[in-house]
């Protein structure tokens, strides 16, 4: 008989265990919690901390509250300049309603690929209005931003009675906006043609360049020279006439004398030994001569 | 772990011992007297056991509350999903299991990732291409390779606001560290690198985009509460695709040409022209020694002449003849001379044979020159 009340207490203990068990729920910080009653919805908890519920009858379904990551796979899009471009992208987003998301979207699992299929498909319209340089560099920025205020708007209004899917679309990211494969190698050649005419012209302007400056020195030189050339003829011109001047300044003072002396001068420089001249007796230089023979 | 009395027999026979002793006490005081037999022992002996074991199980259990924090990491606790505590180094102790979780992670610990290759457990580095090949701004293909050093700022941002905030390269305890980091690295980086022409990128800009890929990075993982501070990027290596590797060299050593260019060019230049300055001072020095000369010798002989007149001031008619005479004495004495009597007949022609008989006509006509 003792044995049966234990047999009966150790039952009773157990099955306490699982009332209290079933009874309480915890909902983390990183989750959100519904309550359901065979299915149908009772209430939503968005705070941690011990819940309860009605055991057996209740039931709590959880929701990680965290911000999600959905990878959107690699794709060809098509610019508006109609040239292709794979474009790899993520969208973030959370849960915000966890009612909303359980009946539009049941489960993370389920939810990346519908979140995934509305950021696409802005993604595409925006791309196919865009220029492809505009992705790639200069406004890539705006087109995430315009893709993201189109995705939310979706996500806000769409789902049952149009009171949104229970997630906010956070964010939208290209992660990639690249040349598909197949162009890639005519964009290589692009590149070494490009390459090619870089490499010339530093060539060429460096063969400028020298020409530049050779043929400049050589000016230089040219024109020193030239330079040099004329100021000294200038020099020895106005040596000669300065000295013609000091020369004549002084014989001015006699010409008569000048022009003696210097026919003096010439006559010794004129007559060699070689010459013959022929002197008349009566001759100046003879007249003493002369004079005697006359006696 | 603590675990009171475990796994040694003799200890669990010594307890249970004690138990039913004390058991066996406490019911024959207030149970039914001396009367239970070997059945009454024996139910006593498990209902002591029972609660022995509860007392021991409650013990097992609180005792896995403790828990250790190394001085590199933090500890988030959670009581009920509730965060109340964030754990520095230690011992601690929480409530246990099912009420009270702990996460540790190491905060102080700069983590690296790689972005565009990856070092392998040989200390090998593979180019990742799909990861390292992007669009630079001029829609050029660009080879990029980086460096991410981050670390985690905020344990409860990390664990709470995110689902996969690290590093997919990296796990923390048993599970990927998460894929947020390398997406936010590859947004940041080729936004700046399509921002730019291909030279920039190349060349001079590498610390402005890698500030800007820092900057990027910090404001997306800052958006999304990712508890991950970027403490530094580095470019590592950004370099031109293989396929174009050559061309891209080439332009490298064209520039180099160029400068060489120049650099002959001034070389000939520095050469030529400072010579050409040396020899254009050369002709102006000559000239003005030319000039020196001239104007001294047109001096000197002014005033050797001035000299001389001066003197021949003083006796005119004299001196003339003086200098005429030694003049004549000079000249006459080298040349052939024939002197004519005028009064003995003015015809000179009959001397001519005498001459020479070598005399060209020539000669005939000057020599007729003195005779007028």
């Amino acid at each position: 008989m003792k044995a049966g009340i234990l047999y009966g207490f150790i039952a009773f203990v157990a099955a306490a265990l699982i009332i209290i068990s079933q009874s309480f729920f915890i909902v983390d910080a990183t989750e959100y919690a519904i309550v359901t009653q065979f299915g149908e919805f009772q209430r939503s908890y968005t705070s941690p901390g011990l819940k309860t519920k009605l055991p057996l009858i209740q039931n709590a379904v959880k929701f990680d509250n965290r911000l999600q990551r959905f990878d959107i796979p690699p794709a060809n899009f098509i610019t508006l300049d109609k040239k292709n471009l794979v474009i790899d992208a993520y969208a973030r987003y959370r849960i915000t309603d966890p009612l909303l998301f359980l009946q539009n979207l049941f489960n993370l699992e389920a939810a990346g690929p519908k979140v995934g299929d509305i950021v696409t498909s802005e993604l595409k319209k925006e791309v196919a209005s865009d220029n492809q340089s505009d992705i790639i560099s200069e406004t890539r920025e705006q087109v995430m931003n315009r893709v993201l205020i189109a995705s939310q708007k979706i996500a806000d209004t769409s789902g049952e009675s149009g009171r949104g899917l229970g997630v906010e679309i956070v964010d939208v990211r290209i992660k990639r906006a690249d040349f598909p494969l197949s162009i890639a190698e005519s964009v290589f050649a692009r590149m070494n043609a490009e390459r090619r005419r870089v490499a010339n012209q530093e060539r060429a302007e460096g063969e400028r360049t020298k020409l530049e400056i050779q043929s400049r020195a050589d000016r230089d030189v040219a024109e020193i020279l030239a330079n040099a050339g004329r100021e000294a003829l200038e020099i020895r011109g106005a040596a000669e006439g300065q000295s013609i001047q000091i020369f004549a300044e002084a014989l001015q003072q006699d010409p008569e004398f000048y022009t003696f002396l210097r026919s003096l001068e010439a006559y010794e420089k004129i007559l060699s030994g070689n010459d013959t001249i022929v002197l008349d007796s009566e001759a100046a230089l003879f007249r003493f001569l002369a004079a005697a023979r006359g006696e | 772990m603590q675990r009171p009395g475990g796994g040694s027999g003799e200890e669990w026979e010594r307890l249970f011992r004690q138990g039913r002793e004390r058991f066996s006490d406490w019911s024959s005081r207030f149970g039914g007297g001396g009367s239970g037999g070997i059945g009454g022992v024996g139910g006593g002996m498990r209902a002591t056991f029972l609660i022995g074991a509860i007392l021991i199980a409650l013990l097992i259990w609180l005792g896995t509350g403790f828990y250790t924090v190394d001085p590199d990491e933090q500890a988030l606790v959670r009581v009920f999903g509730r965060v109340t505590n964030v754990a520095g180094q230690g011992l601690h102790w929480r409530p246990p299991t099912p009420i009270a979780r702990h996460d540790t992670v190491k905060v102080t610990q700069v983590r690296r990732m790689e972005v565009g290759f990856r070092t392998l457990p040989d200390n090998t580095v593979r180019t990742d291409a799909v990861e390292a090949l992007m669009i630079t701004g001029d829609e050029n293909i660009v080879d990029v390779e980086m460096v991410v050093l981050y670390r985690i700022s905020s344990i409860s941002d990390y664990i709470l606001k995110v689902r996969d905030p690290g590093d997919p390269d990296r796990a923390i305890g048993d599970r990927p560290d998460g894929r947020t980091l390398k997406d936010v690295a590859e947004v940041a980086l080729r936004g700046v690198i399509g921002q730019r022409p291909i030279d920039d990128v190349l060349t001079a800009e590498r610390a402005v985009i890698e500030t800007e890929v820092k900057d990027g990075m910090t404001g997306l993982l800052n958006d999304y509460a990712s508890g991950i501070l970027i403490e530094q990027v580095q470019l590592q290596t950004v370099k031109a695709p293989e396929q174009v590797q050559a061309a891209f060299d080439d332009v490298v050593s064209a520039k180099e040409d160029k400068e060489r260019l120049g650099n002959e060019a001034q070389a000939y230049a520095a050469d030529i022209v400072p010579r050409a300055e040396g020899n254009a001072e050369r002709i102006l020095n000559e000239a003005r020694a030319f000039e020196a000369q001239r104007i001294n010798d047109a001096r000197g002989r002014a005033a050797e002449f001035l000299a001389i007149l001066q003197e021949y001031a003083q006796a005119e008619d004299v001196t003339r003849e003086r200098l005429y005479l030694e003049a004549m004495e000079r000249i006459l004495p080298g040349v052939k001379k024939f002197i004519i009597d005028n009064d003995t007949g003015g015809d000179l022609l009959q001397f001519l044979p005498l001459d020479s008989l070598q005399q060209q006509p020539q000669q005939q006509s000057a020599g007729g020159g003195p005779q007028q």
